[in-house]
């Protein structure tokens, strides 16, 4: 497929048709497929995601830009699906005096469904996590909001080529297939089917002494006046270790030119107020890697601009 | 000050089914303060198994700016009581068999209680 209004990229999907012995490579007309796919080399996948998610959207397009049908339901091997629970290790040191029960090693399970939609026309990459809370509707909508701003469409999981493409002189393309990462919060009703059972703290009340930042007092303890540092906690959902003092042996103060914690140009799992960083998603690569099944080596997390 | 445990029951199945509650109690003359931020359960909190090997629990939050800014006030003769659901310290149960936790914090330490994973 068309993704970055310059290379032809394929994915799976498409390989595997082509390989079909009834299909010749090329994308059969009618289907809609090949509309996207003109609208992909002019505008991007960017915008032909947003011209799906809004017809209107579509009236503005030039007059030669095709419309946008749905896309074909899937067919079997076009979704993929993994069921991840992997242990998560961190062991952090070297944090300030007053700082220093911070100092020590925490365990816990990343636990969430991987998604892989092969499907030229959608073509991303879901991580599915059922959480149960008995917080009100809203205060929800505000967690997941917050999360899904700071989570999703960031990155993109990519499947490397083999032999990079040459585009110009000094340009390649490296990209053979990629899926922007969203994240999909299920919030369900039934605990015993959640992967986490949320715990809504109001601020203030301290918990018979405890506070957190707007309640928020651990991975599964999220405050119902903060939409912040919950986007941290989510981060240890999807296995990420904190990047705060020194944490597996990597000195987040920089040789001390940094504070170490809450850094103004930390990523979210220094400072909660920062982006989700690249390697933010290693364990969503890992995972998904297998999902994709192609060696680690070959894939990688790149913006999704 | 002196701590104690008071666990909501002796046999942990489930953690977010499972409570834990610490007296902080001011045995001295002058009131006392504790800050609040090193409170958070994976912070002040020790378990180890059968064989007396530590137990890792769950990610501590991010620390405050200023970890003095929040404290609690103890009144010389007065307790303070902390409760802690059981999904704060450990995420997920661990292995089934006996445990020992104790509580840990500001200086202070509690006597271990017993704890057996179901």
């Amino acid at each position: 497929m068309w993704s970055n209004r310059a290379m032809a990229r394929t994915r799976a999907g498409e390989a595997e048709r082509r390989r079909s012995p009834d299909e010749t490579g090329r994308v059969p007309e009618g289907a809609g497929v090949q509309r996207v796919l003109d609208l992909q080399r002019q505008a991007g996948n960017r915008a032909v995601a947003s011209a799906l998610e809004n017809r209107s959207e579509l009236a503005r397009q030039p007059a030669h830009a095709p419309a946008v049908e749905a896309p074909p339901a899937p067919q079997p091997g076009d979704i993929k699906t993994r069921e991840v629970d992997r242990a998560i290790t961190e062991t952090i040191s070297h944090a300030p005096a007053a700082y220093s029960q911070w100092d020590g090693t925490y365990s816990w399970r990343a636990k969430w469904q991987l998604r892989l939609d092969l499907r030229a026309e959608i073509g991303e990459l879901a991580v599915v996590v059922r959480l149960h809370s008995t917080a009100s509707a809203r205060q929800k909508r505000a967690w997941e909001r917050a999360i899904r701003r700071k989570w999703s469409d960031k990155f993109a999981f990519c499947v490397l080529r083999d032999t990079p493409v040459a585009i110009r002189p000094g340009v390649t393309d490296d990209l053979q297939e990629m899926y922007p990462i969203r994240i999909r919060i299920r919030w369900v009703d039934d605990a015993r089917r959640a992967h986490y059972v949320i715990r809504a703290n109001a601020p203030g009340a301290l918990e018979g002494g405890r506070a957190g930042q707007g309640g928020t007092t651990s991975m599964t303890g999220w405050g119902t006046a903060d939409t912040v540092d919950i986007t941290h906690e989510f981060g240890h959902i999807l296995g990420c270790p904190e990047e705060y003092f020194t944490t597996n042996g990597v000195d987040y103060t920089h040789g001390g030119r940094r504070q170490g914690f809450r850094d103004r140009r930390g990523g979210v799992m220094n400072n909660p107020a920062g982006p989700a960083l690249a390697r933010n998603f290693d364990v969503i690569r890992r995972e998904a890697a297998r999902l994709r099944g192609v060696p680690r080596g070959k894939t990688a997390i790149r913006p999704w601009l | 000050m002196t701590a104690a445990l008071e666990p909501s029951s002796p046999r942990l199945e489930q953690p977010a089914l499972w409570q834990v509650r610490v007296l902080l109690r001011n045995e001295g003359d002058e009131p006392a303060r504790i800050a609040t931020a090193g409170l958070a359960a994976p912070l002040s909190f020790e378990l180890v198994d059968d064989a007396g090997r530590a137990v890792a629990l769950g990610p501590p939050p991010v620390p405050p700016s200023d970890p003095e800014a929040a404290a609690a006030t103890v009144e010389a003769g007065e307790t303070l009581t902390l409760d802690y659901h059981g999904d704060e310290l450990l995420p997920d149960a661990p292995a089934p068999g006996r445990y020992r936790l104790r509580f840990v914090a500001d200086g202070l330490e509690s006597p271990w209680i017993e704890l057996d994973v179901v």
